[in-house]
């Protein structure tokens, strides 16, 4: 049996990523990555002495297009999915308390 | 599509009857539209059906007489994953985060498909954001699997690889990250090919893994897919990662003979874990392709057995750094908050992702933080190159390695819902290919006594899609020829 996250993990890494769980929800998540974590730990045992942890071989014979100006998506086509929005800006709640 | 063989209509043989007047580009897409209704309400492959649009495009096309005689897709039905973007379509990634967004553009992928004279349909089911094995995932339900609608299709791409092998239409878009590709397909009974990572532009597919994802083909046939990925494959001025190499003619490629070519397969990897049938059924498609007169002999990936873990690091890692753009903010959910925009935030993506996502993108902020990026990122990534290193070792005396598609045939819906790990053993075969950016191809190889489909999976060098599709071809149709159902 894996060992559960320690709650407060699940905390500090919850805010991270900006979720909010309930704390029933936090319960099962900790239980869930302590699983998931102790079927990753697998990989510690892997000797990976002088083996760089980049994957710059992924990308073969990239194409780099010419820095060129162009039309971009036009100001209502890019709003036209925001939740929220007014005058060619999106609206989000204010950020900084009213003076 | 009128099977008077009892077979639906292959991609090829549509094209040809359009482009010769015997059939009209409106017929094979209504047909199509009406195979899709008559499947639909017992395997729900589709996320959207966009019927009216689809004629249009297809009146379009018949209407045009001069441009049908040099399209390559002309008048072949299509869906595409809910995860590529289709503008003025709304797509979903199978997520309530994205469920009333519309993009205002085409993924490359979906508008060469149509510049080739393919006729979009619908949107297909996926877990959401394309995690998963089993279509289970998504916010709008599962899709069941055709032949046994009790099990899953397999996932992530399980709406595509269930409407191509229901018959409904005879090529499908999907995406593959760590097998969302291939697994449904060996699930379904269909093809499923991955091409190499930036073979195909990745512009318009809504980023999971940025580094594993690619957008890949769900058809009936390998000459089916073959055509599907001359259409889509090559470099893009909209994506950076996507190769600048030349597309070969893949349909050529299929006529080569396969004699001599050699397939390596790593026997110690193919003991574990693995069903006993499929093992079977992978056993006597090694038997068929040393018939075919290929050179099938023993191999080596040392690694491969990481290759779970190591992906559910990597693929959660990029994960949580991409779905950060879910906030509220210019698309998507906005739920109600507390007024706040941290609060806004943090409503939102409670509301809008399902549980997968959430166990995701806590694993993959984890992994990034600061004094366990080193223990699990860095480490995964390395132990990646390794994975890497030993297809290469192998490629150096084999030009193909043979694994099964995935461990079990299709498994019951709900069988695995409550074990991620579980869940994540689906992809054993499939994400090592896909750590190193290797294509992959399943085919169809047999069947479990239950009837259920299994597949042979072939990983190919960096680019070498043709003959990927040439042995397949090759298998397929020897297959066939023998005729003994194996």
């Amino acid at each position: 049996m894996s060992e559960a996250l320690p709650e407060r993990e699940v905390e500090r890494i919850a805010r991270l990523a900006r979720l909010a769980p309930t704390p029933a929800e936090r319960r099962q998540l900790a239980e869930e990555l302590g699983q998931i974590l102790a079927f990753a730990a697998a990989v510690a045992s892997v000797d990976t002495s002088g083996v760089e942890p980049g994957a710059d071989w992924l990308v073969q014979e990239p194409l780099e297009r010419p820095d060129e100006p162009r039309p971009s998506l036009a100001t209502g086509a890019a709003l036209a999915n925001a939740p929220e929005q007014a005058d060619g800006l999106v609206l989000v709640p204010r950020v900084r308390p009213r003076d | 599509m009128p099977p008077e063989s009892g077979r639906p209509l292959t991609a090829l043989a549509i094209r040809n009857a359009v482009r010769a007047g015997r059939l009209t580009a409106a017929q094979a897409c209504r047909a199509a539209l009406d195979a899709i209704d008559v499947h639909e309400p017992r395997i729900h492959a589709y996320i959207s059906i966009c019927a009216d649009r689809a004629m249009e495009a297809a009146h379009r096309l018949d209407a045009d007489p001069a441009r049908v005689a040099r399209l390559p897709l002309a008048g072949v039905p299509v869906a595409i994953k809910d995860n590529l973007c289709t503008a003025g379509l709304r797509t979903t990634a199978g997520s309530r985060m994205l469920e009333a967004f519309v993009p205002p553009y085409d993924a490359t992928a979906v508008r060469r498909l149509e510049e080739a004279g393919a006729i979009i349909v619908g949107k297909t089911n996926c877990d959401e954001f394309a995690m998963g094995a089993s279509t289970e995932y998504s916010a709008f339900g599962p899709t069941r699997n055709p032949v046994d609608p009790s099990r899953t299709p397999g996932g992530s791409s399980g709406g595509s690889a269930a409407t191509v092998a229901s018959g409904a239409l005879p090529i499908a878009l999907g995406s593959d990250t760590g097998g969302s590709v291939r697994q449904p397909a060996s699930f379904c009974g269909v093809v499923g090919l991955k091409p190499t990572y930036g073979r195909v532009s990745r512009y318009g597919l809504i980023a999971f893994a940025s580094s594993l994802d690619q957008v890949g083909v769900l058809a009936g046939t390998a000459e089916d897919a073959a055509l599907a990925l001359q259409a889509i494959a090559g470099a893009d001025a909209a994506d950076a990662t996507a190769a600048g190499r030349p597309v070969p003619d893949y349909a050529a490629a299929l006529e080569h003979p396969v004699a001599g070519l050699r397939v390596g397969v790593p026997r110690a990897l193919v003991a574990d874990e693995v069903d006993e049938e499929v093992r079977d059924r992978f056993d006597r498609a090694c038997e068929a392709l040393r018939a075919f007169g290929l050179d099938v002999r023993d191999v080596s990936l040392p690694h491969a057995r990481h290759a779970v873990p190591v992906y559910h690091l990597v693929a959660s890692a990029e994960a949580s750094a991409n779905l950060a753009r879910y906030d509220g903010v210019r698309y998507g959910l906005r739920a109600p908050h507390d007024g706040s925009v941290i609060g806004m935030n943090a409503a939102t993506r409670d509301a809008g992702f399902g549980r997968e996502l959430k166990r995701r993108i806590m694993l993959g902020t984890y992994a990034l933080s600061a004094g366990y990026y080193e223990a699990y990122y860095a480490r995964g990534q390395r132990v990646r190159a390794l994975i890497r290193a030993d297809f290469e070792a192998a490629f150096r005396e084999v030009d193909f390695v043979a694994l099964p598609t995935a461990p079990t045939p299709a498994f019951r819906l709900g069988e695995r819902l409550d074990n991620p790990v579980q869940m994540y053993l689906a992809d054993l075969f499939t994400a090592g290919p896909s750590l190193a950016g290797l294509p992959a191809i399943s085919i169809p190889c047999g069947e479990t006594r239950e009837g259920l489909p299994v597949g042979l999976q072939l990983v190919g060098r960096m680019f070498d899609e043709a003959g990927l599709l040439r042995v397949a071809h090759a298998f397929e149709t020897g297959a066939a020829g023998r005729n003994d159902g194996a």
